[in-house]
């Protein structure tokens, strides 16, 4: 005989999967002739009333509960029903539980007992205290946040090295730690050279040329871009230093920083001043003279910084490389070739950067020739942009300084910024050559070359009905490993006419020749 | 935790005044709260798609994993969303503000093209198999109405769709005749069929208001008068129904739904890409169970209501 059983979960809450799945599964149920699963509305009401399956307790719950009425056999007991039942939602429960994702650090440290790391993306100014705690309790800081004050950086770093841990950051945008990219790294070749870096893509410029070479890096230890100052003292990076000349698998160091306070300069060059094992010093656009004084390598570019590493650790020759890979005759004729398009009143370059050590680079590199280089991040006061909208002459914007990413992803992430700019800088008669970068690897827009191309064949397309040539040469920041790939990334630029150079310097040298040429 | 989206009108609130809230009910993608103004809150996982009065965090956790029950206590400041038991903060200052009012600026597509994307989702329900929720009940339209021969479904022998099928007969027409006196009380009769948080019927006739909306608009009719309609459909609705669908039918009567729902529409009756649309369809039809498919059933079927009553084209079309 078939009878009608019940349970009621007061203020319970199930969404309509759950629900359909449990329902599903009892009626299938050997015994069950019918069955009602669902919230305690008037109609679901009405309906177990109209099929035999209510009852008084029934008809006095509410929307807000659950219930479970069934019509079965004698010999099916609620409980096994209501059994099944839990056992349905908790394995649902388990089956999502491969996805926790623990919300607190305290939830994390104990979801993951080992782990000695932590990256901090958190508004600005509740970045101090996770990083505290994180100290605190023995882990190892990347600080990726900005907005975080000098003070409290100060702070920060005097707590981290009182404690023999580092605290990457503020601001502070790659680092591969053990072979792992944390924030905006490019996947490299593990390998014997260790990097200390003040600057994000010039950081990820160095790790790449290296790959590129065919050798890879220990560890890459990120500093964020004010430890060079006074404030600061540099604390993270001799930090770094000293952990990479303790690190058996580094054999050779590399420095990449814009130029430090002097006494800061002073600080870090004693302490490579003895070190045992050689170290490449590139403080971008800095005096060289002193780092050799103290016995470090200094470098003209951020590729020579790579070169001079790579060739120490294989006991080559050290010298400066300020060349071209592709042979003098082949860079005349792609300048000659270049040259030949252009109308007469085109004479300058634009560059567009997304990385903003590469920018700061390409002006270092041009500066040489070209005094005049109009920018939002200039080398010399006066150069500075009136209004970052509009170019005036030779123009090199950084698009990831704060007046371009206010409310916006960064241009690294979201090309939109920089896609817009070629739409406008397209209609000017006098822009000759474009300058730009586009760098892959995690972080990165998942594929930064193919969001550009659109808009720069447009360009060149607008720029040739009214009887100009836009010259495009780019460089790619990646490698072949990169999710984006580097091969894949470059070969479609050069199909739509893109000159594609191995480095940024060599990106660079190129635009100087043309420009030079034309001038 | 850091929100990446927050409801324009909810973060609004928010920087006016200091308020404190009740968690309501706890998924693994979204928890529901209730204020002490009895407003109601949601907050969603961050690949869920944005809804009024919501706030979506940038992370994919599990709300439940994380500990939270019903009747916490939760404090919303200006800045910020704290969780005082747990210890957990949710930061909003970096936040999108997120505008859940219906978009009329929009280039409109013409009714050729638009009629032959409902063909394309009168496709997609008829074989997205989810027959458990509203749409085997559509059977019971074919042979009453012109534009409906659509659901070529067996009759269903679910005892619950037959008891509900005359009901839901009376509110279709109540609905299609435009009837003022009796709409409100159609709708109660109807409302909170169904299982899950947001019941089946529900979830239809959220479809059919927010459809209303749009197509009063596409086909210039006057938009006062269908939220004055709207208006009267939700008002008999209080307890009858769940505490979060009830929230979401009011929403929707004034034209505010998810940012995926609002797409549809505006992929609907707007120049689109084809595969856009279907990869639309297919992302509200994942809603829930049947959640997503009750809703496009309630969009087809309101659409071609109105399409009916504005032209007799359908007659053709059908």
């Amino acid at each position: 005989m078939a009878n009608v059983k019940y349970n009621i979960k007061k203020n319970t809450y199930y969404d309509s999967v759950t629900l359909m799945i449990l329902s599903k599964d009892i009626k299938k149920k050997k015994g069950v002739q019918e069955a009602l699963i669902g919230m305690g509305t008037d109609l679901n009401k009405e309906i177990a009333q109209n099929l035999g399956l209510s009852n008084s307790e029934i008809t006095e719950i509410t929307p807000n509960d659950f219930f479970i009425s069934i019509l079965a056999d004698d010999e099916v007991e609620i409980e096994d029903i209501m059994n099944d039942v839990d056992n349905l939602l908790n394995q649902k429960k388990k089956d999502r539980d491969n996805d926790y994702m623990p919300p607190t650090l305290d939830s994390a440290i104990k979801h993951e007992p080992q782990s000695n790391m932590v990256l901090i993306s958190i508004p600005g100014k509740y970045a101090a205290d996770e990083v505290k705690k994180a100290l605190n309790k023995g882990l190892n800081v990347m600080l990726f946040s900005d907005n975080v004050s000098i003070e409290e950086e100060k702070e920060l770093k005097d707590l981290a090295v009182s404690q023999g841990l580092l605290m990457m950051g503020p601001d502070c945008g790659t680092a591969i730690i053990n072979n792992v990219p944390l924030a905006f790294a490019n996947v490299v070749k593990k390998g014997h050279i260790g990097v200390v870096g003040a600057s994000g893509t010039g950081t990820q410029e160095v790790t790449v040329l290296i790959d590129k070479l065919g050798e890879g890096v220990s560890q890459v230890i990120g500093t964020g871009g004010r430890d060079l100052k006074k404030e600061i003292g540099g604390s993270m990076m001799l930090l770094g230093i000293e952990a990479l000349m303790n690190d058996p698998e580094t054999s050779v160091i590399l420095l990449v920083s814009k130029p430090p306070a002097e006494e800061v300069a002073e600080k870090i060059l004693k302490a490579v001043k003895d070190s045992p094992k050689p170290v490449v010093v590139h403080f971008i656009g800095g005096d060289r003279s002193i780092i050799e004084k103290y016995g470090a390598y200094p470098s003209c570019s951020l590729e020579d910084a790579a070169r001079k590493a790579v060739a120490l650790l294989r006991n080559e020759e050290v010298e400066d490389f300020d060349r071209f890979d592709l042979s003098d005759e082949k860079i005349n004729r792609i300048v000659d070739e270049e040259v030949s398009k252009f109308a007469q009143e085109q004479k300058y370059f634009r560059g567009f950067y997304t990385g903003g050590t590469l920018a700061d680079e390409a002006m270092k590199l041009l500066s040489k020739d070209i005094k005049d280089i109009y920018s939002n991040i200039p080398l010399l006061p006066e150069y500075r942009m009136k209004d970052i909208r509009i170019s005036t002459g030779n123009t090199c914007i950084d698009f990831g300084d704060d007046e371009f990413t206010v409310g916006k992803p960064h241009p690294m992430i979201d090309p939109l910024s920089r896609i817009e700019r070629l739409y406008q800088e397209s209609n000017d008669d006098e822009m000759a050559v474009l300058l730009m970068d586009f760098v892959l690897g995690y972080g990165a827009h998942k594929d930064p070359v193919g969001e550009m191309i659109p808009s720069i064949i447009e360009a060149k397309e607008k720029m040739s009905s009214r009887g100009k040539y836009l010259s495009v040469i780019g460089y790619v920041c990646g490698t072949n490993s990169d999710p984006q790939s580097l091969e894949e990334s470059k070969k479609r630029l050069e199909e739509i006419g893109v000159i594609v150079m191995p480095s940024n310097a060599q990106a660079v040298r190129l635009t100087g020749l043309i420009l030079d040429k034309i001038k | 935790m850091i929100a990446n989206s927050i409801c324009v009108n909810l973060y609004r609130k928010m920087q006016y005044t200091n308020f404190t809230g009740l968690v309501h009910s706890v998924f693994h993608n979204a928890f529901n709260v209730i204020t002490s103004d009895n407003e109601f809150i949601t907050f969603l996982n961050f690949n869920k798609p944005m809804a009024p009065y919501t706030i979506r965090v940038s992370d994919n956790i599990s709300f439940l994993n994380l500990g939270i029950e019903s009747s916490m206590t939760i404090n919303f400041y200006h800045n910020y969303i704290r969780l005082e038991r747990l210890g957990i903060d949710i930061f909003i200052d970096k936040a999108s503000k997120w505008d859940g009012n219906p978009i009329f600026a929009y280039p409109r597509d013409d009714v050729e093209s638009i009629f032959e994307k409902l063909e394309l989702m009168k496709g997609f329900l008829i074989h997205s198999e989810k027959t458990e929720g509203i749409l085997s009940l559509l059977t019971t339209l074919n042979d009453k109405y012109c534009g409906f021969q659509l659901i070529p479904i067996n009759q269903t022998s679910d005892k619950g769709i037959i008891f509900i099928k005359e009901r839901f007969s009376d509110f279709i027409e109540s609905y299609i005749g435009e009837c003022k006196a009796t709409i409100g009380d159609r709708v109660k009769d109807v409302v909170g069929f169904g299982p899950g948080l947001t019941p089946s019927m529900d979830d239809f006739i959220n479809g059919l208001m927010i459809s209303r909306i749009y197509l009063f608009d596409y086909l210039n009719k006057d938009i006062v008068d269908c939220l004055a309609f709207n208006q009267l459909m939700t008002e008999k609705i209080d307890g009858k129904t769940t505490r979060v669908s009830e929230e979401m039918l009011k929403t929707s009567s004034k034209g505010e739904v998810n940012q995926d729902i609002r797409d549809l529409m505006l992929s609907l009756l707007s120049y689109t890409n084809i595969d856009d649309y279907n990869l639309l369809l297919k992302r509200v039809a994942d809603f829930g169970e049947t959640s997503g498919t009750d809703i496009i059933s309630g969009i087809y079927i309101g659409t071609i209501i109105q399409f009916n009553q504005f032209s007799r084209r359908l007659v053709s079309y059908g």
